[in-house]
């Protein structure tokens, strides 16, 4: 794969423009990394390709190696990987609370302490979400208890 | 992160645990060795310190009261459990096992009904003072937690 930067002051606008012969499992996942720079991410749902806002999603989840993205009214799935999720979206205020999830903490309505330093998130929705132990310290010097 | 726990941190605990129940009793035994020492085999050697078989019988208290720590006060086996009911269920444990222990070391004359008294009223303050305490804490920590992210929220320009 050729990459080719153009700086010029000409363009009025930055655009990202692939030429390719047929769209790969890599490509689209570069295309993903791009939107979620644009604040957005490719969910599919039923078959179909969504273009998701960020501030929208609640939390996500990996369940049978699937990602799954939830919001308030929908589960969306996602090509990407967890780690590649949370390395974009740590900087917009997701966190990762376990192995398995990151959450928005912009749709966190109350925190509890639970046993063993773990913590409970209580979400917008109602939902409930266990932070453990390993992740619950990041938490606390996010919200600058630590 | 944080590591998992080895058999050499159970085993340290335990010695942690034992150090520190050696040092009440010889701290007992210097107080109140010489007086009690015909009634609990305990204190067989009076004020002159604790007999082997002694040290031996309170590793095996502290090898007890570790496994009930790690059954009752961590999530390796029980998963969704009260702070307050794990607590109670810990101090039973330790209650019903340290009654097994008394019975079967001769640490006080189990036809003694006063004795047993005791042993209930003073197992039963500690389990009060640690619930009450551990209550405490969880309330402090819940409300230092929620304060935070409410500040978070307010930075941040969220409106939950």
């Amino acid at each position: 794969m050729r990459i080719e930067i153009d700086v010029d002051d000409k363009y009025a606008n930055t655009e990202v423009i692939i030429r390719t012969r047929k769209i790969t499992q890599e490509i689209e996942k570069m295309i993903a990394l791009m939107r979620m720079i644009n604040m957005q991410i490719g969910v599919r749902h039923n078959d179909e390709t969504y273009l998701l806002d960020i501030e929208k999603i609640l939390y996500i989840d990996t369940v049978d190696r699937k990602i799954l993205v939830y919001t308030e009214d929908e589960i969306y799935e996602s090509d990407l990987k967890l780690y590649e999720i949370e390395m974009e979206l740590v900087e917009r205020d997701f966190l990762r609370v376990s192995k398995q999830t990151i959450v928005n903490l912009r749709k966190v309505k109350s925190l509890r302490a639970e046993f063993d330093r773990k913590i409970r998130l209580t979400l917008q929705n109602g939902e409930q979400i266990i932070v453990s132990r390993m992740y619950s310290d990041e938490l606390r010097r996010k919200l600058g208890l630590k | 992160m944080e590591s998992k726990k080895t058999i050499f941190n159970y085993i340290s605990d335990v010695f942690t645990m034992y150090g520190v129940i050696v040092f009440v009793y010889i701290l007992l035994s210097l107080i109140v060795g010489d007086y009690v020492g015909d009634f609990s085999s305990l204190f067989r050697l009076g004020s002159a310190g604790l007999s082997t078989a002694t040290l031996l019988q309170l590793l095996l208290l502290a090898s007890i009261i570790v496994i009930a720590q790690n059954i009752y006060l961590a999530d390796r086996w029980i998963k969704n459990m009260t702070v307050v009911l794990r607590n109670v269920l810990f101090f039973l444990t330790i209650m019903v096992a340290t009654a097994v222990l008394i019975v079967l070391f001769d640490w006080f004359p189990v036809n003694n009904l006063k004795a047993w008294g005791g042993f209930i009223l003073s197992f039963t303050i500690s389990t009060l003072i640690s619930g009450l305490l551990s209550r405490l804490k969880e309330r402090a920590e819940n409300a230092s937690l929620q304060a935070a992210l409410d500040k978070y929220n307010r930075e941040k320009g969220i409106n939950p």
